[in-house]
């Protein structure tokens, strides 16, 4: 025989709210508000120090924090037009932003993202994603990191006496930069202080937008460097001017996830810039304050750390062989 | 016919006693019956399962959250070195949420036939046998048996680290004719509407004593920004970045006026 349970609705002894924990209703778990502030926080050091979104770190740690990958990439780059833009506005009043390099580069960011979201669907269907993206990240990170870190290395140890414009890595000009030189449609960038052909940042920010997109980043981290090496922009003219394209390509991508996917969760973004935005505009200053040498062997260590942390994960034979598939996708 | 009468009553109303003994020896009681999430919610709460626990009997109570698909990649070492997907599969047909609270160990009390009568059995055996799971790849019979069932053994895994799976064997207490459980339920643990079955056991056979149903949903802010994102989503991006344009410029103005003074 079976009776009806009988259910008292509001009497029950569902637990008072006890500690900072917050429900985030879009990701369906509930973090602890002071984590995610100090996470925001420190990721907004480095998107103000480094001019890097800071996605590469942050969409990992809240995955490893409990939130759906899909829900943390998505929220990402949310908070990331907070912190970017204003970060990119402390370097905007200080003059050292290109505005005109980063709508260049930003157009062709465009492209290659649209090209790069293509070659992901592509690769999604393979079941392998997940795997592809990390190879990627250790291939792209480990050398990045490391050529930032000799590099910047050698200039610590070459640095004596006359202090150098806090940034230009090296005098001597690239081979890609000699050969863009000689490019049509020859264009000067009077904050960048280089006449290049305007097809040259075009195609660095096509081929940056496909790794973006395939990695599932904003591209802060490769674009900083690429400007500073490849194009030879001024280190803090670079922090800048990347901080605002990663602005503007995160305030598309934030409408992209909200409209498609559905998974922008508003309270964990607001937690996290609350953090991100003071730690930007902290980061900005510090920027200022170090020479470019310093900011960029700091970088390189931090990519460095990334890059070792992501290798050990596919070297070393996981607890549970099943997993739960992730999809891509952080900035 | 005073023969038959007496040969037939005494076991009829020894049935009746005993039907009545089990069924109506009491309420059961689930509190709260709907579990709303507000924004400042623990990580996970605490719903409390009450009801008449006949004499002499142990009981079974088995918590049944909402169906889920879960996809799932199984790993294993490529090139000698490499760990990376070698198998992909989606799960269907599994809950979202398994709890299997009692006042004994349900191996022991149950025999196996018993067990598979009543669908209650120890070590998440239901799910395996319940879920289904569909391979990208072709696959032999025989050789997708064994992947499904490490499949499923590797999910539950994963959900019972999340605490989505439970099986709590002497987590029922029985004490003056009343049982009472507490039923842990994370905030990962998915919103609708969750089966409560209840047993009770004698004599190494268990009866269904009394089912119920509580739900989990979201309330005010939380329900209000998961109804905006899903019905309004052009909107609800447009303040998404309207906020955080605004976030990054305060903080930006706050600063330049700070430096100022």
């Amino acid at each position: 025989m079976l009776n009806r349970l009988n259910c008292y609705p509001g009497s029950g002894s569902q637990r008072e709210r006890k500690g900072m924990d917050i429900y985030l209703p879009i990701a369906g778990l509930s973090l602890n508000c002071l984590f995610l502030v100090g996470l925001g926080g420190l990721v907004g050091l480095l998107s103000g120090l480094f001019g890097v979104g800071g996605g590469f770190l942050l969409t990992p740690l809240l995955i490893f924090a409990g939130s759906p990958p899909t829900v943390a990439a998505a929220s990402d780059s949310n908070q990331i037009v907070a912190a970017a833009s204003s970060g990119a506005y402390a370097y905007g009043r200080m003059g050292y932003v290109d505005f005109k390099m980063g709508l260049t580069l930003l157009l062709g960011g465009i492209v290659g993202g649209s090209i790069g979201v293509h070659i992901v669907k592509i690769l999604s269907a393979s079941g392998s994603i997940d795997f592809l993206i990390q190879s990627v990240y250790v291939i792209i990170l480990g050398i990045i990191g490391a050529f930032m870190f000799v590099e910047s290395l050698q200039a610590l140890r070459r640095r004596n006496g006359a202090p150098r414009e806090a940034g230009s890595p090296g005098g001597e000009e690239s081979a890609l930069r000699k050969l863009a030189g000689r490019l049509p449609w020859q264009m000067h960038f009077e904050k960048s202080r280089i006449r290049t052909s305007v097809l040259f940042p075009l195609f660095l920010g096509t081929t940056i937008g496909i790794l973006a997109a395939i990695m599932g980043v904003g591209g802060g981290f490769i674009l900083v460097p690429a400007m500073i090496y490849i194009l030879g922009i001024p280190t803090i003219v670079a922090v800048g001017t990347s901080l605002f394209q990663i602005a503007l390509t995160c305030i598309n991508l934030t409408l992209q996830q909200a409209i498609r996917n559905h998974n922008v969760d508003l309270v964990l973004v607001v937690l996290l810039f609350i953090g991100s935005t003071v730690g930007a505009q902290i980061g900005a200053r510090l920027g200022k304050a170090l020479r470019g040498e310093q900011i960029r062997i700091l970088m390189a260590v931090i990519v460095l750390l990334v890059t070792a942390k992501m290798l050990m994960a596919l070297l070393i034979a996981p607890e549970n062989v099943i997993s739960l598939v992730t999809g891509g996708g952080g900035h | 016919m005073k023969r038959i009468l007496f040969v037939f009553l005494p076991p009829f109303f020894l049935w009746v006693s005993s039907w009545v003994a089990w069924g109506f020896t009491g309420e059961i009681h689930i509190q709260p019956s709907s579990f709303a999430r507000a924004l400042f919610v623990e990580k996970s709460s605490l719903l409390t399962l009450r009801g008449p626990a006949p004499e002499g009997s142990q009981i079974i109570i088995k918590v049944v959250g909402p169906d889920r698909d879960f996809k799932l990649n199984k790993s294993g070492r490529v090139f000698g070195f490499l760990w990376m997907p070698v198998s992909h599969g989606v799960v269907r047909t599994l809950p979202g949420m398994y709890a299997l609270l009692s006042s004994v160990k349900v191996a022991e009390a149950l025999s196996p036939e018993e067990q598979r009568a009543v669908k209650l059995f120890p070590d998440f055996e239901e799910l395996l046998q319940q879920g289904r799971v569909s391979f990208q790849e072709e696959r032999v019979p025989e050789e997708a048996e064994t992947l499904s069932r490490d499949f499923l053994r590797g999910l539950i895994r994963i959900l019972q680290e999340k605490g989505l799976y439970q099986q709590e064997e002497k987590a029922v207490q029985i004490a003056g004719g009343q049982f009472q459980a507490i039923l842990l339920l994370p905030a990962e643990a998915p919103l609708g509407e969750y089966r409560v079955s209840a047993y009770a056991l004698e004599g190494g056979q268990a009866r269904l004593l009394a089912i119920g149903r509580f739900t989990a949903k979201t309330e005010g802010l939380a329900a209000w920004l998961a109804r905006q994102a899903q019905d309004s989503p052009s909107v609800y991006g447009i303040i998404a970045v309207l906020i955080a344009l605004g976030a990054g410029a305060f903080v930006g103005v706050i600063f330049q006026l700070g430096r100022r003074s």
